[in-house]
């Protein structure tokens, strides 16, 4: 099942205890899921734990809209409402977003670079089932005095340095989700550079792979920072030291250097990977390859680099000489070059193609126009005397939204009716998807269109009140999200749940333009694949 | 199955794990000096 002679080697001594041989058959039940080694199997995991956490961040964003459906407060205490911010952030961003694309990364990668499997099939393993308990520590954090934290999802100093236990099971959650993290991007890098079937150059892959590839060396650098900033912020709380508290010395600006150093390669993070889904799809329903293939390498690229430089354009209004500002403000500016080179390379595929609307494309087309929007206002938001403006108004809630929701989730609904039929063996309803395309799409914009508004007129993020005159915006946008929250629901059970119980058989190529590896092999993709490496051309 | 692979999967793991443990121990370690 595993494919290097350094794993059978692990097989020896690190036997079960039981009876059970299920070297290479494929498992049944509950240790098919636990002692799962697959990285199809994995993957799934992967994808429904980032669904499951989806559902619940969206929980808790319905409630955040609920309070804020009218002026007041109707439903919540403030200091749940904090929480409910600081945790629907984590949530999505920690347990849904990224999980998400480690689920698309396990079951894609090794069958597009044409390998058997992920290069530590036991590794794997433990990078997901570090995840459960991450979730269970983060939902009982509610429970316990103080409630779960409150500090926003950036975990600011000196609020983080105050808050009840709480704050330090977030802490361990994020240790943990961190240390996944990390395992999952060696895992990545190392299949991806050590496994590719003979003939599969770097520069023949598919461009879902070197996104992946890039990101998960910008993982590598960034988790651990985050870490270190926790594992600070965990020593001030509880060791006497004085790192970010300026009573002892310490300097609380400087927690948010140390944790925007992370934050701004997390934003790529999740998008980088969501724009090599979308450069698969593009080209598949354009029927054209792809409109400058090493250009999008290395923009790419560009993109992971220049995000190392920019990130204390978060921090203008904490206070900074005049020529950092310039040099964030331009730096960041910069990033919209390489930006701008896949934008232009997705609609240059586009032109003059044959092209069809099946619902991976109506995503992948939806996202390329709604996610530019998103990358519009990051523009404006570089801009130092503008970001002072509106920093910490809806104007950023709704520009931040734009490039997660409309850029990663959209592209992760892509990915899945994209490649739905390798992993179930079945096409999905096609009516349904649509619908699913034009109820999210109409439904995002209405929640997050009038944010824009709102943060321009000044209301506040992270308050569960706020002044009259904002009332019919939020109203709209409240009414939004709820349509937003039940389009995902009916997702689940008219398209998910459908698909992987029965419908149209899936050809092992159902898409006309579609080219891969993962193509090549049966729908759904037997449980072990590429045993014998393929010759690529 | 038992296809010959470059058997340096480990080494690049460890590699990149040492990176990892170098951003890591960087972070903190710099308030130090």
């Amino acid at each position: 099942m595993t494919t290097s002679t350094l794993d059978h080697a692990h097989d020896d001594h690190h036997g079960h205890a039981h009876d059970h041989d299920h070297a290479h058959d494929m498992p049944t039940g509950a240790r098919r899921w636990l002692f799962a080694t697959n990285h199809k199997d994995i993957g799934t995991l992967y994808l429904w734990f980032a669904f499951i956490m989806l559902l619940s961040g969206g929980v808790l964003a319905l409630m955040i809209r609920t309070e804020l459906f009218q002026p007041g407060l109707q439903f919540f205490r403030p200091e749940f409402f904090n929480q409910l911010t600081t945790m629907h952030g984590i949530v999505m961003v920690f347990g849904a977003i990224m999980p998400a694309f480690v689920g698309f990364a396990n079951w894609m990668i090794p069958l597009q670079v044409g390998a058997s499997d992920m290069a530590f099939a036991r590794m794997n393993n433990f990078s997901f089932w570090l995840l459960p308990p991450a979730a269970i520590l983060l939902a009982t954090s509610f429970f316990v005095p103080g409630g779960a934290t409150a500090a926003g999802w950036t975990l600011y100093a000196p609020l983080s340095t105050q808050m009840g236990p709480g704050m330090d099971m977030a802490i361990f959650a994020l240790h943990i989700m961190g240390a996944s993290s990390i395992m999952g991007s060696i895992n990545i890098i190392v299949t991806i550079l050590n496994m590719r079937a003979p003939g599969m150059t770097l520069m023949k892959m598919p461009m879902f792979c070197w996104t992946w590839l890039i990101t998960a060396f910008l993982l590598i650098a960034v988790m651990p920072v985050l870490a270190g900033a926790i594992t600070m912020t965990l020593t001030d709380r509880h060791f006497g030291t004085s790192f970010f508290n300026a009573a002892g010395g310490g300097d609380p600006v400087m927690y948010q250097h140390i944790f925007w150093f992370f934050g701004h390669p997390e934003v790529y993070i999740m998008i980088l990977p969501a724009f090599g889904i979308v450069s698969q799809i593009i080209p598949a329903f354009a029927r054209k390859p792809l409109f400058g293939y090493a250009s999008m390498v290395y923009a790419t690229a560009s993109i992971a680099i220049l995000s190392f430089i920019v990130w204390a354009h978060h921090m203008f209004t904490t206070g900074m000489p005049v020529t950092s500002q310039l040099f964030f403000m331009y730096a960041t500016m910069l990033i919209s070059v390489p930006t701008g080179v896949k934008v232009f390379n997705w609609v240059a595929t586009m032109w003059k193609g044959s092209m069809t609307f099946e619902t991976p494309m109506l995503f992948a087309v939806g996202f390329i126009f709604v996610f530019t929007m998103g990358g519009f206002t990051g523009l404006i938001l570089a801009v130092t005397p503008i970001d002072i403006q509106v920093q910490d108004t809806y104007y950023v809630v709704a520009h931040f939204h734009y490039v997660l929701v409309a850029g990663s989730l959209f592209a992760l609904f892509a990915g899945f009716y994209y490649w739905a039929p390798k992993w179930t063996g079945h096409m999905y309803p096609e009516g349904r998807g649509k619908a699913h395309f034009w109820l999210s799409l109409i439904t995002f914009n209405i929640t997050f269109f009038p944010m824009h508004f709102l943060g321009l007129a000044g209301m506040p993020r992270r308050y569960a009140d706020y002044a009259v005159q904002f009332t019919d915006f939020n109203m709209i946008v409240s009414v939004g999200a709820f349509g937003f929250g039940l389009s995902q629901v009916y997702f689940l059970f008219a398209v998910v749940l459908p698909t992987i119980r029965g419908g149209e058989k899936a050809l092992a190529k159902p898409w006309e333009g579609a080219e891969g590896l993962e193509w090549t092999v049966p729908s759904p993709a037997p449980f072990h694949t590429f045993e014998n490496p393929p010759l690529v051309k | 199955m038992n296809q010959p692979r470059k058997p340096s999967n480990l080494k690049l793991g460890l590699v990149l794990a040492g990176i990892a443990a170098f951003f890591f121990a960087a972070v903190i370690l710099q308030h130090f000096v």
